[in-house]
């Protein structure tokens, strides 16, 4: 059911995988429209969404590296068809369980393990197979602009969708959508049964022990925890940041988002079409201290309505366009074999610098009573990761003959 | 199925992508979807 006679080409991957990303990545993205609803439904305090909602980050992270591996050894689409399932369980439970914490609990589980069913990393490993070498870096930037365009449509259709039918329904339609699309377009990506060649293969534990005994994998690891600290931090702070600085009207906030998301796009897919043809490290540092540079001039220069505008443009452009980059190299040295897995692994660490970004952009500031401490250390970080990437050896690692088993 | 006129195709996707991305960005700045936001405390990035 889930094995196909051959394997499915290449723009049928770019485009099952990308429809799959852009939801994957869109509803989530979204799902913040439903803290005030939810919480007034049930008389809840903000806490419990947000926990909800922290949970299912940490989750997604947590999850990332067992389902990439499932991806790797039994197929993505049947780790696709799971993620729609739990996605679709995740966002029921949002609608119908009103105990606050089985609701932060279940909705964290279910949905963080449905993204990391559906997203980036174990969509990855199809992506990196079905794509000709010379075009890899390209298909991991459409790949990730799909997922960028998913969090940049999504969030105006679940905000009108909640106006027009409400949160419970709301929930309803999205859990349906969910499951219409992403199941089709996982047996889209199926494909032929893995035949052992009888020689020695790698196995999960030995490719994890050789990539985290890899000096460059251990880089990427630490920039990637970077990339999440950062863009979170800024996602979930920049509002208050620009109220707690003057910028008190709303539509500036709101416009900041939406420029991220716009650039984002773009950002998305040309890092990945540059990684085709330069250094992949190279890029990726320059990524991470153009960041640095333009918070350092966003934090130096006189705050108004076009410094916050352009700043956003920047660091939409800038905002997962590490994604391709990283992905790309891990490729590159480990080979495609465990793909999935290796990508989650990177990804919880990233997942790792989120949760910390938000949470110390928050507890800071209440300590504090301002963001500078945060946004030094925003800054000290991006040069950090910006060091990381330089000596990154994105050759084929060298392997020892192995013996037949 | 391959296109006879690919480069036609092209632009006719990149026009679709861009009315698309157009809109979903006026759409980012009506004033209820503002509202919205303005009363979020938690953004899901």
């Amino acid at each position: 059911m889930f094995h196909s006679e051959r394997a499915p080409d290449f723009k049928t991957v770019l485009l099952a995988s990308g429809l799959v990303l852009t939801l994957a990545m869109g509803v989530r993205h979204g799902l913040g429209f439903w803290l005030q609803p939810i919480s007034q439904a049930h008389g809840w305090t903000r806490e419990t969404f947000s926990l909800a909602i922290a949970l299912q980050n940490l989750m997604w992270g947590v999850f990332g590296p067992f389902a990439g591996m499932a991806a790797d050894r039994y197929g993505t689409a049947r780790v696709i068809v799971i993620g729609a399932l739990l996605y679709m369980g995740g966002l029921l439970w949002m609608a119908l369980v009103d105990q606050p914490t089985l609701f932060a609990v279940g909705s964290g589980v279910l949905i963080g393990a449905a993204l990391s069913c559906t997203a980036f990393g174990a969509i990855s490993g199809i992506v990196g197979r079905s794509a000709p070498p010379e075009k890899r870096s390209l298909a991991f930037g459409i790949s990730s602009a799909a997922g960028s365009f998913g969090q940049f449509v999504m969030m105006p259709v679940e905000q009108q969708l909640i106006s027009v039918t409400g949160w419970q329904q709301a929930f309803y339609w999205l859990s349906a959508l969910v499951v219409l699309v992403m199941v089709p377009m996982a047996f889209r990506l199926r494909e032929p049964k893995l035949v052992h060649s009888g020689k020695h293969e790698q196995s999960i534990w030995e490719a994890t022990r050789e990539a985290f005994a890899y000096r460059p994998f251990q880089f990427l690891i630490a920039g990637y925890f970077v990339c999440g600290f950062q863009v979170v931090f800024i996602g979930a702070h920049l509002p208050s940041y620009l109220k707690d600085k003057g910028l008190m009207d709303p539509n500036i906030a709101v416009a900041a988002l939406a420029l991220i998301g716009l650039f984002n796009i773009f950002g998305s897919y040309y890092a990945g079409k540059l990684g085709g043809f330069l250094p992949k490290r190279y890029l990726l540092s320059t990524i991470y201290f153009s960041r640095t540079i333009a918070i350092s001039l966003f934090l130096l220069a006189p705050l108004s309505s076009w410094s916050v505008y352009i700043f956003s443009a920047a660091m939409g452009l800038l905002w997962l366009s590490t994604v391709p980059l990283t992905n790309g190299i891990i490729a590159g040295i480990f080979g495609l074999k465990h793909l999935s897995m290796l990508s989650g692994f990177v990804f919880l660490s990233h997942q790792v610098g989120s949760f910390l970004g938000v949470w110390l952009g928050g507890y800071l500031f209440t300590r504090e009573g301002s963001y500078n401490t945060v946004w030094m250390i925003t800054i000290g970080l991006g040069l950090f990761a910006t060091v990381m990437n330089l000596p990154v050896n994105e050759k084929a690692i060298r392997r020892a003959p192995l013996a037949a088993s | 199925m391959r296109s006879r006129h690919p480069r036609l195709t092209r632009a006719a996707i990149l026009a679709a992508l861009g009315v698309v991305l157009g809109a979903t960005f006026l759409a980012y700045l009506r004033p209820d979807f503002i509202f919205d936001v303005a009363n979020r405390i938690v953004l899901c990035f």
